[in-house]
C-alpha cells in the first residue's frame, strides 16, 4: 500500500511533460466515480474540469505557466460558491442554487492554475462533526467505511484521504476542517479569523467561520494557502538536524489532555517528544479562560446560524435534516442579552490567548479526543457526547480566531488515523506551517506514508 | 414555539435549550468581569480587511 502522490511530485510530471493535466484529471475523476460509495461528493464537473485542464495544457505549451498549482486537481466544500455550478451547501433548501460568481477562496486557486473536479459533501449548511447528511448520504471514512469521516467538510477529507484531488476548500466554524483532517488523515489550516475572504462562501456562523485549505501534505497546504491567501510561507531548513531550536511548544494539560482515548495520548505525547528532538522546548501553560469559551462559542454560533436562517425556518422547517432544525430551533430561543453577554465574554478568552501567546510559540495538542466512531454513535471512544467531544479541542481557535492546524501524527490499535493540532498567535500561520512541515520531514510524508486500501 | 412542535421534539429542544441555559449561566457567574466588557464584534478580529 503506497501513499498517494503531493503536488511537488505531480507537477514535475506535468513540467516534464510525464504527463498532462487532462490525463490527470481524467485519472481522478474515475478514481472519484469508482469510489462512489463514500460519498465524497455533492456534484462531480467531468465536462468543465477535462474543458479546463486541455485549456490549461495548451498553455504550457506555448511557455505560459501559473506556476505549481498549473493543472492541479482540486476539489471545493459545496458551500463554496462556483460560478454557474449547483451549490448546495449540503442542503434541500439550495438544492438548486447556482452562484453567478466563484467566491474569492475559490478564484484565487483558479487563477493559479488550479482545476476544480467538484463540490464535496459537507454537514448540511456546515451545522454539525459528523458528516452524516440527511440530504446527499453520509461521506464515509476511507479508513474504514463504517465510521464516519467527521465535518463538516468531511468530504473534502475523504476526497483527498482516497487520492481524488490534491486540495480542497473547507470551512470551520467549530473545528470542521481540523475535525476531518484529524479523523481521515490529511492535513487541514484554519487560518487567523478574516484572513481568507468569507465572501462567496454560505455562512454558518459569519464570526466564528474560516475558510482555508486542506491537502494530503503540510507542503501542499502552504503552496494552497500562499495562493489562497497571497502570504509567502517560509519553508523549513530540511537540512538542519534542529529546526525548531529555540522555538517555545504550550503544552496545556488541563484542557487538551483531560480524558483523551489512550492511543490518542500516546501519540501525541510522542509527537510532543518528536517536537523537542526537532529542538522545541515544552513549556507547559494555563488558561482558565478556556472553561468559558464553549458556552460562549455555542451561544453566538446558535444566535447567528438562527438569524441567518430565521425566514427558511419558520417557513419550510420540514426542508432541514433534524438535527440542523434542531440546532436552528433552539438558536431562535436565545435572548439577544445572552448573545451579547457572549461577545463580551469572547473579549475574555481572546485577551487570555493574546497573553499565553507571548510566551509560546505553538500550543500542541490533540485535534479530536478520539479517533473516528461508528456512523450513528452518539459517544466516541473516551466516552464523550459526539458533538461537544469533536467540538472541544479544535473549538478553542474559533472563539479566539488565532489559527490553527491539524495533521497526521500516528494511527490506532485498529488502523485509525490521529490528528496532532497545532495553534499560534493571530497571523502566524507560516510559523505553524514551518514547524508542521519539520514535524511532517521528521515523521515521514503524508499519514506518515500510509494510504487507505480503498 | 415550544408549545407549537409535537411533543418528542418539543421535548428535546427543551432539553437542549436547558443545558445551554445552565452553560450560559454559569458562564457568567464565572467571568463577572465581563460585564464591564465591551461586546467583541467579528470586526475587531480581523487581521486585514479583504476587498468583497
Amino acid at each position: 500500500m503506497s501513499a498517494h502522490e503531493f503536488i511537488r511530485e505531480v507537477s514535475s510530471l506535468l513540467t516534464r511533460s510525464k504527463m498532462s493535466s487532462e490525463e490527470l484529471v481524467r485519472r481522478d475523476l474515475s478514481r472519484a466515480e469508482a469510489l462512489s460509495d463514500l460519498n465524497a461528493f455533492i456534484s462531480l464537473l467531468p465536462d468543465e474540469a477535462i474543458a479546463e485542464a486541455r485549456r490549461l495544457d495548451a498553455m504550457r505549451r506555448r511557455g505560459e505557466v501559473l506556476g505549481p498549482l498549473h493543472g492541479i486537481p482540486i476539489t471545493a466544500k459545496d458551500l463554496v460558491w462556483s460560478k454557474g455550478q449547483k451549490t448546495t451547501s449540503g442542503s434541500k433548501i439550495y438544492a438548486d442554487f447556482v452562484p453567478e460568481r466563484d467566491a474569492p477562496a475559490l478564484a484565487s486557486l483558479r487563477a493559479r492554475g488550479a482545476v476544480l473536479l467538484g463540490k464535496t459533501n459537507l454537514h448540511e449548511f456546515a451545522y454539525g462533526v459528523s458528516n452524516v447528511n440527511p440530504h446527499y448520504g453520509a461521506a464515509r471514512n476511507p479508513w474504514d467505511r463504517t465510521r464516519i469521516s467527521g465535518g463538516s467538510s468531511g468530504g473534502s477529507a475523504v476526497a483527498l484521504a482516497s487520492g481524488v484531488g490534491f486540495g480542497s476548500i473547507g470551512t470551520d466554524t467549530g473545528g470542521s476542517i481540523r475535525i476531518p483532517s484529524s479523523l481521515c488523515g490529511v492535513v487541514g489550516l484554519k487560518p487567523t479569523y478574516g484572513r481568507i475572504s468569507r465572501d462567496g462562501v454560505t455562512p454558518l456562523s459569519w464570526s466564528l467561520d474560516h475558510v482555508g485549505p486542506m491537502g494530503r501534505t503540510v507542503e501542499d497546504v502552504a503552496l494552497l494557502y500562499e495562493a489562497m491567501s497571497g502570504e509567502p510561507v517560509e519553508a523549513p531548513e530540511t537540512a538542519e538536524s534542529s529546526p525548531l531550536r529555540g522555538l517555545k511548544v504550550g503544552l496545556h494539560e488541563r484542557h487538551f489532555f483531560w480524558n483523551l482515548a489512550p492511543d490518542v495520548e500516546a501519540s501525541v505525547r510522542a509527537s510532543l517528544t518528536a517536537l523537542e528532538s526537532l529542538g522545541a522546548s515544552i513549556v507547559e501553560i494555563d488558561v482558565p479562560e478556556l472553561e468559558i469559551q464553549a458556552a460562549c462559542r455555542n451561544t453566538i454560533a446558535f444566535a447567528e446560524a438562527s438569524c441567518y436562517h430565521e425566514n427558511d425556518i419558520r417557513t419550510r422547517p420540514e426542508d432541514y435534516g433534524e438535527d440542523t432544525r434542531e440546532l436552528l430551533r433552539l438558536g431562535l430561543l436565545i435572548p439577544a442579552t445572552d448573545y451579547l453577554a457572549a461577545l463580551r465574554a469572547r473579549r475574555i478568552v481572546v485577551r487570555a490567548f493574546r497573553k499565553t501567546f507571548e510566551a509560546i510559540d505553538v500550543l500542541a495538542a490533540p485535534s479530536t479526543p478520539a479517533a473516528a466512531p461508528p456512523i450513528g454513535a452518539s459517544v466516541l471512544d473516551n466516552g464523550e457526547e459526539l458533538r461537544s467531544g469533536l467540538l472541544r479541542l479544535a473549538g478553542p481557535f474559533n472563539t479566539s480566531g488565532f489559527p490553527a492546524l491539524s495533521l497526521p501524527c500516528g494511527f490506532t490499535e485498529s488502523g485509525l488515523p490521529i490528528g496532532l493540532q497545532l495553534a499560534a498567535a493571530p497571523r502566524r500561520e507560516s510559523l505553524l506551517l514551518r514547524v508542521a512541515r519539520a514535524f511532517e520531514i521528521r515523521a515521514g510524508q503524508s499519514s506518515l506514508g500510509r494510504s487507505p486500501a480503498v | 414555539m415550544l408549545q407549537e412542535l409535537p411533543s418528542p421534539e418539543a421535548e428535546r429542544l427543551k432539553k437542549r435549550f436547558d443545558a445551554w441555559r445552565e452553560a450560559m449561566d454559569r458562564l457568567k457567574s464565572n467571568a463577572p468581569e465581563a460585564r464591564e466588557l465591551e461586546p467583541l464584534f467579528a470586526s475587531e478580529l480581523e487581521p486585514v480587511k479583504k476587498d468583497t
